[in-house]
């Protein structure tokens, strides 16, 4: 299934359980992660709730250095 | 650790240190770390930030951050209301309710100059400060927009005291004097922090000088040639300036007064 990540198509070979299975398979830390769906802020403690469908845009930020 | 009498608070949080320290342009993660402990700083700013997944034994900023300092989330690049509320949202969103509670407000309004748009940055303090952050917005020196900041409920104003990253020094000290005096006023325990400009110890221990509450800096440090040392020239000048704000400066005068006493002087032989 395809959808989008941090503006990028990714092919997924299996439908993920759930979000946070999507971001462990990719190599995240789940801790260290904030995550949208379509545009919408997705609570952490929902994560494990949150569905991954075809087409879905997601974006995954964390910190990085500024000032 | 700075022996003054009052230490700074900010949105009731008391600080060790004046200084607080950017995480952007270091070298390297070690550089980082190394230059975030010389500077004496506990707060530190961050940007958020899309990320792809770290790779196997990959350190990250969170392992260059000491546990013991906090996070300030910045909104840097955003150049639109909407775009500065949602990076506070994912910011607190990415530390938890009582980690991400403070949020330096930065709407850009200039490419060239990065300056502030300032009436956006004041609706996005409003509507963060009513959601609970603690808002450190970055501004221009201008006294007028301190005082609707205070009204939108800022908890610190940070005024610029040149372009971010352009080490010109306090540029205009007789605004941000204005600006403390009137947000003094109005609010006399909001503290006055000077944001972005500054490019060396002495930039810094001027402001400090002055009576500033504190300094934000990322380049002056990152950016010099031994980013290390100039972080402990900078935790010193901020130290010493402030002692010198607190110890009260003499007076200036256009001729000289002589330090050694006229009683007792040898007859001359002239």
């Amino acid at each position: 299934m395809r959808v989008s990540i941090n503006g990028e198509d990714h092919i997924l070979d299996d439908k993920p359980a759930h979000l946070d299975e999507m971001l462990t398979t990719l190599g995240h830390e789940l801790s260290r992660v904030a995550v949208e769906k379509n545009g919408a802020l997705v609570p952490r403690a929902t994560r494990k709730d949150v569905g991954v469908d075809e087409g879905d845009a997601f974006e995954v930020v964390s910190l990085v250095g500024g000032g | 650790m700075s022996n003054t009498f009052k230490p700074l608070v900010v949105g009731g949080h008391t600080f060790k240190s004046r200084l607080i320290v950017g995480t952007g342009k270091y070298k390297d993660l070690d550089d980082t770390e190394a230059c975030l402990r010389e500077s004496g700083a506990d707060m530190v700013t961050v940007a958020i930030r899309r990320v792809p997944p770290v790779k196997d034994g990959e350190r990250s900023l969170w392992d260059a951050i000491p546990d013991d300092m906090l996070l300030l989330p910045n909104t840097a690049g955003c150049y639109t209301l909407d775009d500065c509320i949602r990076t506070a949202h994912l910011a607190r969103e990415l530390l938890g309710e009582e980690k991400g509670k403070f949020i330096k407000v930065e709407v850009i309004g200039c490419e060239k100059t990065l300056f502030p748009d300032v009436a956006e940055t004041i609706k996005a303090t409003e509507r963060l400060s009513k959601e609970g952050f603690v808002c450190m917005p970055y501004i221009t020196d201008d006294p007028v927009s301190a005082l609707r900041l205070l009204d939108a409920g800022a908890s610190a104003i940070m005024p610029l005291a040149a372009p971010i990253g352009s080490g010109l020094g306090i540029r205009n000290p007789h605004n941000l004097a204005i600006v403390m005096e009137m947000v003094r006023q109005h609010s006399p325990d909001i503290p006055v922090i000077v944001d972005a400009g500054v490019g060396t110890a002495s930039d810094a221990a001027l402001a400090m000088e002055m009576g500033v509450d504190g300094i934000l800096m990322n380049t002056a440090i990152a950016g010099a040639d031994d980013a290390r040392m100039m972080a402990k020239a900078m935790r010193l000048a901020v130290e010493s300036g402030r002692l010198a704000f607190e110890a009260g400066r003499i007076p200036r005068k256009l001729y000289a007064t002589a330090s050694s006493p006229m009683d007792g002087l040898l007859p001359s032989l002239r």
